[in-house]
Formats: C-alpha cells, structure tokens, sequence
C-alpha cells in the first residue's frame, strides 16, 4: 500500500482548471519531485494534499485513510513554505516548538535534536529576521520535521536561495529526508533540481501528470513531447509515425551524417553549445565536449547519430 | 522618501512643517502653559498673565487648586473610564469587523469599508440629535416598549446612552488601522500554524491576534485620545451631574471664566494623554 494516494483529483479555480483527474502515488519513506511551469498546477496538488484546498472531485488517502475532507491540523502531513512562512513574532525555538506545543509535548528534547541535526546551534533565541536565508530555511524545515510527519511537503524549497548555497542545501535536504525516513514531496520548477534529489519525477502538465519515472529513465526516454521540452531543451524531431526527442549531447560531428551548416557557437566551461540548421531548414542544439575541437560559426559540418537516440513520443 | 528630489526642495518642505507645527501647535502650548500661572481677574481677556511688565508674577495657585479639589481628580477618573470603555468596545467590535471586511474579496472590501466610513456623510450632531430622539422618554424605543405594555424607561441621559454614542462616532477610527493591519497580514503564517496542529482558535490566538497587536494598541489610542477630551456627546446623551475633564475645562473656560485653572485642566490632560503615546512610540521603535 502506498503512502499517499490521489484519485482522480480535480480542482478549478473559476473558468481554469488547476487539477483535472489527477491520480499519483507516493511510497512510504520516498522522495517525490512534482516538476511543471506555472500553471501545471504543482502547488495545488501540494495545498491539496496539505489540506489547504478541498478538491471538487477526487480522494486524497493516507495510509489508505480517506483525508480528503479532514481540516490541515488533523493531517499527519507537514508543509514547508515557499517563502517560509516563519513566525516573525516568534524565536527560532519557538517557531520550532509551535507544532509540538499543540500536541501538549514538552519541546526542548526534540527542538535540541532538530537544532543539531540542521546546524542551528546558537540561534534558538534569535528572530526570522536576524537570520541568514538559508538559516531560515533550515528554521523552516526544521518546524515542519518537528512532529515527525510521515509526509513532508516541501514548495520550492531551494528557490529563495542563491546559486551556490542551492546545491550544497539540495545534498543536505537529500540526507535529512534519508535521515529521518519520512516520504518528501517536492514542488519544483527546475529541472536539474529535480532530477538530482528525487527518487522519482513526476512532471505535471496542464493539470495532468505527463509522465512518472525515476530521473535517469526521465532523462533518456521522455514520454510526451511536453516532457522532452520540460526536460532540458531536448531537439524535437518529427518523423514517420510522429514524433521524436533527441537530446543535443547525443549528436556528433562525424563524417558521413547529415550535411548542416554552424549557426551559432557558445562555450559554456564544461561544454560548448552549438546551433547548427540541416539542409531543409531544421535548428539543431548540440553539446560537444569542450576537449572537442569546435566548430566555427558558418562552417559545414556533418551531423550523426545512432538510430536508438531518436526517442518516439507520444502525441 | 523622496530620493530623488532636490535637496532645496526637501529643506523647505521639512521647514514648512516646522512652520506649521511651531506656529499652530507650539505657539499655542505655550500660551496654554503659560496661562496656568496666571491670575484670573475681571476683564477682556479675563486672564493676568504671568510675564507682565514688572517680571514674573505668576502663581501655580490654580495648579494647587486642581490637586486640592477632588471634583477635577473626579472628572478625569470619570473621563478615563469612559475613554477606556470606549475605546476597549471600539477595539473589540472594530477588529472584528475588520477581520470580517480582511477576509472578503478584494472588490467586496472597498464598498464595506465605504459603509464603514458612511456616517461621516451625516452631520455629527444631527448622528447624535438620533439617538435623542431614539433614547428620551417618548422616543422611538420607548413607544414601541410602551405597545408591549412596558412602562418608559429612563434611558436618555444614561452611561449607557452615553456609550452607544460614543462608541458610535468613534467605531470608524478604530476599523480603519485595523483593517489596514489585517488585511495585508501574510495569510501563509495563518495556513503554517494550521498545517502544525493547531485548531482555528489557536491559529488567531498565537498568530493573527499576535500579529495585530501594534494595529490593535494605534485602533485603541485612535479612539482613546480624542474620546478623553470629548465634550458634545456627555453634552446631549450623558448624564448631566457626572462631569467629565472635557465638561469641565469648557465650564471653566466660558462659564466660570477662570482661564488659568481652564489652562491648567487642559496641560495636565494633555500629559495624561502623552503618557501612552510615549509607551506606543517606545514599542514600535523596539520592533
């Protein structure tokens, strides 16, 4: 039995719909990337498995316990907040502290080990805003484990952060979800993020799930034209019987390929990207190795790949 | 604030405010403080000022008077209470209506806080010439109590009807602060709270009442100031022996004629009404 489990949810929000028949399942102790553009309704799913929306259609389980109608306070589910949503009235300790208050449990044992297992020793008497961003982060996340939930719910948790705090955040919050065993759902815009914290993706499309795979199988065999493009600027060819995703690391420069001429060269430190047009008219991205030998912008090249790198699509 | 204007013009905006506040609220002040220690006498103005041609010759005599006498310590208790009264039932009744317009949408809120403000379009006088006609003994409500078979009541010229007036007038300015607090509050800390455990009640005990605090104190001395010194309303609703400080330092002024001690009453509600100003002003430089 999974841990949780929608059913058909569907949700609209007047003439837009956020959520239509969705059904996804997340197993006990996983971590589960919900990755999609604004508007693919990400954080809806989130707020309605959180209890902060009631579905118009569709059950919400937990542990096989129907939770669709249950209030967010009768949830064993916790939520971490995009913008944090910390106490500002509040200490770090207290923040902390709040949900085991309301279970009528002492705080200080489990507010000790929270504090040493996110490295906030020394701040427990400060405010939200005489902390760092990521310190709150760490606050936020350290709140949401208090009750230790079964579900942790976590909305772009990383994208309030600066560029290089991001991965080494991303590692640590990829420890403490193997640490503490609980499942985490996480809403994301980015890719990369996605791929490399979850144990699966789930890519959510128009209210749809498009597609639910662990990252590699993701990565190399995108199901629906939507996800090719969601997932890193594949080249989308058509073909006999449709469609085709081929990623632009797959392509090389090799005699005896297609004829096409360089567009555009740009290194980028660990590759070099390159936009080359076949004859007939079609743009194609390319990333070379940057030990490669690059083209020069207006040279003929030839263009080859292997037959198994075309990946057909769904339309 | 005004990052890009020249420095002239931020120079002469500050000195026009300073113009304006020495000359229309110093200036005065001083004459005020000063007039305590003058001497009343028969004339225009019926006042000696202290600071005469011959040097000081003033006497804090009215200042000995009003710690003396018990009928002003009387009427500043009086006036206490009712200004706490007041201002405590326009907190409570205005939070909750501030909550309620808060809670609305958007396009909602602007026409009920319309409605809030729309007994400013009647007269003041003529809102409270209403509850006379309302409250005194062949009134509105006493005629229809009479159709039950109830004898009339004495309800004109109560505390009662002295407090629903009060309350009445002063409601607006006790809605407005708050609404503005409530209705940018950050409705994710109210969801996080919630999502924690904790149960409705809970949430607005530890987060949203919390929160408002500062916005609940400004509500409650918007309305405390001003209902301190309020003369009109004890006038027409109150009832007539229980004299508060604004009855009495107009019944000093234009009756009595004793300027200085007038002055007097007038100084020290003013530091009465310093004292919790300070306090507020301490609280949101600590914030």
């Amino acid at each position: 039995m999974s841990l949780l489990s929608l059913q058909g949810v569907s949700k609209r929000f007047g003439a837009s719909t956020a959520l239509d028949a969705l059904s996804l399942d997340v197993g006990e102790g996983e971590f589960l990337a919900l990755l999609g553009g604004s508007g693919s309704g990400k954080s809806t799913l989130l707020r309605v498995v959180a209890g902060f929306e009631r579905p118009d259609s569709g059950r919400v389980l937990l542990r096989g316990a129907d939770i669709t109608a249950l209030p967010p306070q009768r949830r064993d589910v916790a939520m971490m907040f995009q913008s944090y949503a910390l106490f500002p009235h509040m200490s770090v300790f207290e923040n902390i502290a709040y949900g085991l208050r309301r279970m009528g449990e002492a705080p200080g044992p489990r507010v000790a080990e929270l504090v040493e297992m996110l490295g906030l020793a020394g701040l427990e008497g400060r405010r939200p805003h005489q902390l760092s961003g990521g310190q709150q982060q760490r606050v936020a996340l350290a709140r949401a484990l208090a009750r230790r939930p079964t579900l942790v719910l976590l909305d772009e948790p990383l994208a309030a952060l600066d560029a290089n705090l991001r991965e080494r955040t991303g590692f640590e919050l990829r420890a403490i979800q193997r640490r503490t065993g609980s499942a985490f759902v996480m809403v994301t815009h980015d890719q990369a993020e996605a791929l490399s914290l979850a144990d699966r993706v789930a890519v959510l499309d128009a209210g749809r799930i498009a597609q639910v795979a662990p990252p590699r199988e993701l990565y190399e065999r995108p199901a629906t034209r939507e996800v090719a493009r969601f997932l890193g600027a594949a080249n989308l060819l058509d073909g006999p019987g449709g469609g085709f995703a081929l990623r632009p690391e797959r392509i090389r420069i090799a005699p005896g390929g297609r004829p096409a001429r360089v567009e555009e060269v740009a290194f980028r430190g660990a590759d070099v990207l390159v936009l080359a047009r076949l004859e007939g008219g079609m743009a194609l991205r390319l990333l070379l190795p940057a030990a490669a030998r690059a083209p020069a912008p207006g040279e003929a090249v030839e263009l080859h790949w292997e037959a198994d790198d075309l990946v057909p699509l769904a339309a | 604030m005004g990052g890009g204007r020249p420095r002239s013009a931020r120079r002469l905006t500050r000195a026009l405010a300073w113009i304006w506040l020495a000359l229309l609220v110093a200036l005065p002040l001083a004459v005020v403080a000063m007039m305590g220690f003058g001497t009343a006498q028969p004339g225009i103005p019926p006042v000696r000022l202290p600071w005469g041609a011959e040097g000081w010759q003033g006497s804090p005599e009215s200042w000995a008077l009003l710690l003396e006498d018990d009928y002003y310590l009387g009427a500043a208790l009086r006036s206490l209470r009712l200004a706490g009264i007041t201002a405590l039932c326009c907190l409570v009744l205005g939070f909750a209506m501030a909550l309620g317009i808060a809670r609305m949408p958007a396009r909602r809120q602007t026409l009920w806080l319309g409605l809030v403000l729309a007994p400013f379009l009647c007269g003041f006088v003529l809102r409270m010439a209403a509850w006379v006609g309302m409250l005194r003994d062949s009134g509105w409500v006493n005629r229809m109590l009479g159709h039950l078979g109830i004898e009339p009541l004495q309800l004109l010229y109560t505390d009662a009807a002295l407090l629903a007036g009060m309350v009445h007038s002063y409601l607006p300015f006790a809605v407005l602060p708050l609404w503005a607090a409530l209705a940018r509050r950050d409705l994710a800390l109210e969801e996080a709270a919630s999502d924690l455990g904790a149960s409705s009640f809970t949430v607005f005990r530890t987060v949203t009442l919390r929160l408002a605090a500062p916005a609940a104190l400004a509500a409650f001395l918007l309305v405390f100031i001003p209902a301190m010194g309020e003369v009109v309303i004890p006038e027409l609703l109150g009832a007539p022996d229980a004299v508060l400080m604004g009855r009495a330092i107009w019944a000093e002024f234009f009756q009595t004629r004793d300027w200085p001690l007038a002055a007097v009453l007038a100084t020290a509600l003013l530091a009465l009404l310093a004292l919790p100003l300070a306090v507020q002003q301490r609280l949101s430089v600590r914030r």
